[in-house]
This record gives structure tokens, sequence and C-alpha cells, in this order.
């Protein structure tokens, strides 16, 4: 399916429950998984370990997590706002964070939305289905010029 | 020249006489000075009014006597009048100004010109003197003498005073200097200790949260992946191990509130009291809408403080009497003010006076599990307050409610 989500994630835990939980809620499209900064780049520009992708496919929603290693959420997010090819992309971020400054520079750097990821594992599983019906289901992406 | 008759002998001698006569006259009635004339071993030889005015001495009284009776013992004893005389016959006059003595023995000031009288060969007849009586002038003089001895007392004491002043006065600048440069450097390190809390406030809110969502999502997964191979004792320990992840969660939130009014820049304005009790009120009965609570307040409890810390002071106070009354059919809330103090108070569970003091303590809570909470919510609270400058205290009975006070800087 041409509706992929992008899930920009370093911790291995993280990763695994938010898989599980799109599980939960039958979300079955595609996921990729960039465990860093730069390799969501890479994947947005299809670049370095990308490179050479069929760079029509592009993802439904990015889901970005803040405190990453090497390129933080906040740089990516800069980034992909920065280049024509992606800067309409719809990108949610998603973090343990609800610090003030970490929401009003997410708002000021282009985030669509701003989600806090729930320590209790049932909210987690409901909020990631709400987020699925809105972004895969309700949201229509932006058309791409190729 | 011819030799004159004697007629024209006679005429001459009484118009010589009439000049002489008229002269002595003029002499004898000057009344503000004392003309006198002495002969040339210092006897009274003439005496005029003037000198009786003076001296007190009548001429009968006067004339043939010494002129050492107007002098004082000292001057005698120094010879003065002599040296007196000796100037004038050498200069032709001398002048002095001191001391006299009068016929009653009062001394007066005068001021004395004494010529040497010659004849017209040149040969010493006697003295004249004339006198004026400064002892007015002289009594003034004495007068704005002692006055600028004074003058000049009081201004050497002042000046020394001054001097003592001015040490002092650079002794407290120099330790005024000294404290402002600890208070510059306390400052710093003030500063500097708050951006460290701030900074590691910060990374706890996100490090912490991370594994206890591991914890909590993996027994979850656990359970529901696994459920066939666990029993029902295994299903409890796994539903505590999440339970217990959730709570934790909870606790740093609230850690990181009552970490945050500490390090947060206050900001006064004006705050309604009365319009913030309804929001929060009506907040509450949105969560909890089948619940049947009557709130009371008072009118326009208007404060100088920060707006939103005193939001979390009456979502505080009454959340908890939301809490603590939510056994009841009917619930009492009300929000009021008392001479010093603004008070919530709730017909509730109430508390036992006993364990008072350990209400407002992190983590301290008197009721165990009956009623949900961490036990930060009071401890926010009054560091809020303190902050403020105000005061926190509580008053209650077990199962007759409990009322809440908190006051404000200046109140």
């Amino acid at each position: 399916m041409d509706k992929v989500i992008l899930l920009v994630e370093d911790n291995p835990d993280d990763e695994m429950l938010t898989m599980r939980a799109l599980k939960k809620n039958n979300i079955k499209n595609e996921v990729v998984v960039a465990h860093d900064g730069v390799e969501a780049l890479d994947y947005l520009f299809g670049t370095g370990a990308y490179a050479g992708r069929d760079m029509k496919i592009m993802p439904k929603v990015v889901l970005l997590d803040l405190k990453m290693p090497k390129v933080d959420g906040l740089e990516v997010l800069q980034k992909l706002r920065a280049n024509p090819h992606t800067k309409n992309l719809p990108v949610v971020v998603f973090t343990s964070s609800n610090e003030e400054q970490d929401k009003i520079k997410s708002y000021n750097f282009g985030a669509n939305s701003y989600i806090r990821k729930p320590v209790d594992f049932n909210d987690f599983i409901e909020g990631t289905r709400q987020l699925g019906l809105y972004w895969l289901v309700l949201n229509e992406p932006p058309p791409f010029t190729n | 020249m011819e030799k004159l008759n004697e007629k024209e002998q006679e005429t001459l001698t009484k118009t010589q006489t009439q000049i002489e006569e008229h002269f002595r006259r003029m002499v004898e009635g000057i009344k503000d000075y004392s003309i006198i004339s002495l002969t040339l071993d210092g006897h009274v030889a003439s005496w005029n009014k003037g000198a009786e005015r003076m001296f007190g001495y009548a001429a009968n009284e006067i004339l043939g006597r010494h002129f050492s009776l107007f002098h004082t013992k000292e001057q005698l004893k120094n010879g003065r009048p002599e040296s007196l005389c000796k100037d004038a016959i050498k200069n032709g006059s001398a002048s002095d100004e001191n001391w006299r003595v009068r016929k009653d023995g009062t001394q007066f000031w005068v001021n004395v010109v004494i010529t040497a009288q010659f004849d017209s060969a040149g040969k010493l007849q006697g003295f004249s003197k004339v006198s004026r009586d400064f002892t007015e002038r002289k009594q003034k003089e004495k007068e704005l003498n002692n006055e600028l001895a004074i003058s000049v007392k009081d201004l050497a004491t002042a000046s020394a005073d001054m001097v003592v002043r001015n040490q002092e006065l650079a002794t407290s600048v120099k330790d005024l200097a000294t404290a402002n440069a600890d208070m510059v450097v306390r400052n710093r390190e003030l500063l500097a200790a708050n951006e460290e809390l701030k900074s590691f406030s910060y990374s706890v809110s996100h490090d912490l949260r991370t594994p206890l969502r591991a914890i909590d999502g993996f027994s979850l997964a656990l359970l529901e992946d696994y459920g066939d191979k666990v029993d029902a004792t295994g299903k409890m320990y796994l539903d505590k191990v999440r339970a217990a992840a959730q709570r934790m969660s909870r606790l740093i939130d609230d850690m990181l509130v009552l970490s945050r009014i500490n390090t947060r820049e206050i900001a006064i304005e004006e705050v309604d009291l009365s319009l913030l009790a309804k929001e929060v009120d009506d907040e509450l009965r949105l969560l909890e809408p089948k619940r049947k609570v009557t709130f009371t307040s008072i009118p326009h409890a208007v404060v100088q403080a920060d707006k939103e810390l005193m939001r979390a002071v009456v979502i505080n106070y009454m959340s908890n009497a939301w809490k603590f009354t939510s056994k009841l059919p009917e619930a009492k809330i009300e929000f009021g003010k008392t001479k010093d103090a603004y008070f919530i108070k709730d017909n509730g569970a109430g508390f036992d006076m006993t364990y008072v003091k350990k209400l407002f303590h992190p983590f301290q809570r008197l009721h165990g599990t009956e009623f949900p909470g961490t036990g930060i919510g009071l401890a926010t609270v009054q560091r809020i307050i303190v902050r403020h400058g105000g005061q926190v205290w509580a008053e209650g009975a077990v199962g007759k409610g409990a009322t809440f006070y908190f006051t404000l800087r200046g109140k």
C-alpha cells in the first residue's frame, strides 16, 4: 500500500511497544523505522542508506521522537520543512516530554501535532488507535509533485 | 621796637589774660575728654570737667596729687607710667590704651595721648594728657572675643566629630562594598543552582518515563500474549507491576510540579480568586457530572499574586474538597475569607487533628488507599504560598469535614 508510516524512534522498547500498539489497532500499513535523525533524513531525501529507493513513495505521516542521538527530532523537523519535496509532510511529534520548550519549538518548526507518550500502555494503545484513525484514514494528505 | 608805655602795656596784658582765660574755659568745659596737665614730676596741675566725670575726683581733691593714683598696681610695678612719659619726651607724644583706676576703685578702659610740654627755650615743663573712656568699646570687644572663642571651640569640636564620622563612613562604605561583592557571588551561585535544577527537572521528565513505559507495556504484553500460561496469582503480580509503574509516573509528574514552583519566576498581577474558584468548580463538575455538590463563594476576592500559581493552589484545595466529599450523597464546599485568611471548607471525611503537622509535608498521607493521591498536592500549595510570603494551615475533625486556609504577603 502506498500508505507508509515513518516511525522515527531511537529506543528499541518504545519501537516495539509502538509496533505492538499499531498491530493491536489493526493498522496494517508498512512501517519504516528510522533509529535516529540521520536514518530519518536519509529515508526522506533518498540518501545514504536509502540511496536509490523509490522516491515516489513518501510517508503518509511521520511519527517523530524528539530525543535522539546524532541528529535529534527538532533538527529532522527543520530540515524536512526546509526541503520542497518534504515540506508538507504531516509530522506528529511523539515524545515522553511535556516540557513547554519542547512544545513551543516543535510547533515553531512546523509540527502538525504534539502527542505525549503515556506510561500506561492501555492509554498508549488507545492513543495510537486515535492517531491511526485520524492521520491514516480521516486526514487528507498533501498532494506530492514529483 | 619801641618800648610800650604804661597804658599800652596794661592793655596788652589784659588782652593776653583774656585770651588765656578764654582757652582755659574752653578746655575746662569739655566733658567728653579728660584733659589734664601734669608737672615735671607727675603731679596734677590742671583738671577739667571731663577728667572729673571720668576719674570721679573733683578738681580741688586731685590738684597737686601724683598721677600714679590713676594707675593699677600692676602698671606701677611694671613701670608703665614712667616709660610712657619717657616716650612722650623722646617722641613728643605717646599713646596708650589700658586700664585706669577711678576714685571709687573701679577700673575703666582708657585711650590716652600724653604730650610733653616744652617752653620756648625747649625746656621740659610738664605733660598734658588727653583721655577718652573706651570702656564700653572694650566691653563690646571682650564680648565679641568671647563669642569668637566659643565659636572657634565649637568649630574645633564639630571638626573633630566630622573626622570621626568620616572614618566611620569610610568603614561603612568598605563593609558595604564587601557585602555587595558577597551578594553578587551568592546571586551567581543561586542562578547557577537554579539553572542546574531546571535542566535536571527537564531531563528527569523525559528520561524516567521511558523505562516506566516499558515496564507497563511489556507487563501488559506478557499478560495478553502468555495469559494462558500465567495463573491468577501471576496475573495479579503483573497487575501490581503495572500499577506500580503508573504510580511512579504520577509521582514524577507531581515532584516536577513541586520543584518547578521554586525555580519559576513569579509574575505578580491582580488575581480574582473568586473567578478562579468558579472556573475550577465548573471543571470539576464536568469531570463528575453525576455528583451533587453545592459550592458557595465570596465575590470579588481580589489579590496581588502569580495567577498560574494561585490557580494551582485553588485547584489543589478544591480537588481535595471534591475528593474527600466523594462518599457523601450531598457535598457542601465553600470558598470564604476570615479577617486575615482565605479558606476552602468541605463537609467531607475530614482528618484527625493529631496529625495536622504532617498534612503539608510531601508524601505524607493521612488516608491510605481510601482516597487516591500521591500526597504532593498540599506540599505544592505550601511552597507556592510561602513564595508569596504567606502561610497555610488546616483544621478538621474525622467525619466532620475540613477547612484549609492560606494567607498572602501583607494580609
